[in-house]
């Protein structure tokens, strides 16, 4: 597929910047990680999949009950583009605000291209994004609003997240009568709220 | 003295129900009293409805769970069926679509915010339930539908059913590149 092959580096251009850093795969799932083990599903994908030698996060990364899996959350309006919040999560690979409008206005671009461009009628634009750092995945509302989140390559359940957070968008946001639409989303509860909401994800992603 | 038994859920219930149709009422009231203008209180309730339908529609898709409608007809039936069930507890029933399936009525069952209300001689231009034609015109906004929604029969101004008219004007779904209007 050419398109998703343009589109994912176009997109690993962009990110390459910013300091997102990939991890073996297999930490998430032992207790005491083996870095030098690559796991089947890397190799099946012909790369091995090593955390590079930082030493400052080194540390942090051999606790898994500290790992972060989800990096980054972001809402983008679909009408009048903004990027309404974006939130990072990971340990690694904060970015900051220019970064991630940056990162925003082109996903929106993208989005919006990929709908016109797909072969598929009826396309509503792009779900999923897998690149070999991350993975991007997207929830379009009827209404226009974006919501992405950025992951670890192969984290599960993301979309149950994304349907999770839209209705905590919808309470805690739209329901809030101070809240001005399409205006940069400053609410305390929504903030405390997605903050539960991505801990009980990744505790459940633990659990498993 | 007989002890009084617990009240059932319901009761209490219907009693903070009650407390949305005074709040509407009060609403209405005071907007008369700033207004004093018929017309002008219509348009205030359908700006506000309007307000209301365009955060409503985002947690309706949300809770609802359903999916993109095929065409008008669908939305219509979800409106009525759906739409109003969440938020009022009553169902409309649509009828009478015109040929291109783009207009249509809908008709209220029962309507909890008229409960207790008679509409005095000097408020007779009054659209009570304005607020429900601007939360649905506000509501098909977001969802890339432009809407007329106007009240056809109403039974605080003597008719026997409260009747809604829907009519689809255009569809407007947004295309790459959008108009950005900063």
């Amino acid at each position: 597929m050419v398109l998703a092959h343009a589109l994912r580096a176009k997109f690993r251009s962009c990110l390459e910047h910013f300091p997102l850093q990939s991890r073996a795969k297999e930490e998430r799932k032992k207790a005491k990680p083996n870095r030098r083990t690559p796991s089947p599903r890397s190799e099946a994908r012909g790369e091995i999949l090593r955390p590079p030698p930082s030493p400052s996060s080194d540390g942090r990364r051999v606790q898994p009950l500290h790992h972060q899996q989800i990096r980054r959350l972001d809402l983008l309006q679909g009408r009048r583009f903004r990027c309404l919040r974006c939130q990072d999560y990971g340990s690694s690979g904060r970015m900051d605000t220019n970064d991630s409008l940056r990162v925003a206005s082109l996903w929106h671009s993208m989005h919006a291209i990929s709908q016109q461009l797909s072969p598929t009628v009826g396309c509503s634009g792009i779900e999923l994004l897998e690149a070999d750092t991350f993975d991007l995945h997207c929830f379009q509302s009827l209404t226009g609003t974006k919501f992405f989140v950025v992951c670890e390559p192969g984290t599960q359940h993301m979309e149950a997240l994304l349907k999770v957070i839209y209705e905590l968008y919808t309470d805690y946001v739209l329901k809030n009568p101070f809240y001005e639409m399409e205006m940069p989303i400053r609410c305390e509860l929504f903030d405390l709220n997605l903050s539960q909401a991505v801990q009980k994800d990744r505790v459940a992603l633990l659990g498993r | 003295m007989p002890t009084v038994g617990p009240r059932s859920g319901d009761a209490i219930f219907a009693k903070n129900a009650e407390l949305f149709t005074l709040t509407y009422g009060a609403i209405v009231r005071q907007l008369l009293t700033d207004l004093e203008d018929v017309e002008e209180v219509n348009k205030q309730l359908d700006q506000m409805g309007y307000n209301i339908g365009t955060r409503l529609i985002d947690e309706f898709l949300a809770k609802a769970n359903i999916s993109r409608c095929v065409d008008f007809k669908e939305t219509a039936e979800m409106i009525a069926k759906v739409g109003f069930k969440m938020f009022l507890g009553v169902t409309a029933s649509v009828t009478n679509w015109d040929i291109e399936g783009t207009c249509c009525n809908m008709v209220l069952e029962e309507n909890p915010l008229v409960d207790f209300v008679e509409l005095p001689d000097t408020c007779q231009g009054l659209y009570y339930c304005n607020v429900l034609c601007g939360v649905i015109r506000g509501a098909l906004e977001m969802v890339s539908m432009k809407t007329e929604v106007t009240w056809v029969r109403d039974v605080l101004r003597g008719d026997d059913s409260y009747e809604l008219q829907v009519k689809l004007l255009k569809q407007v779904p947004e295309e790459y590149p959008y108009k950005d209007d900063e």
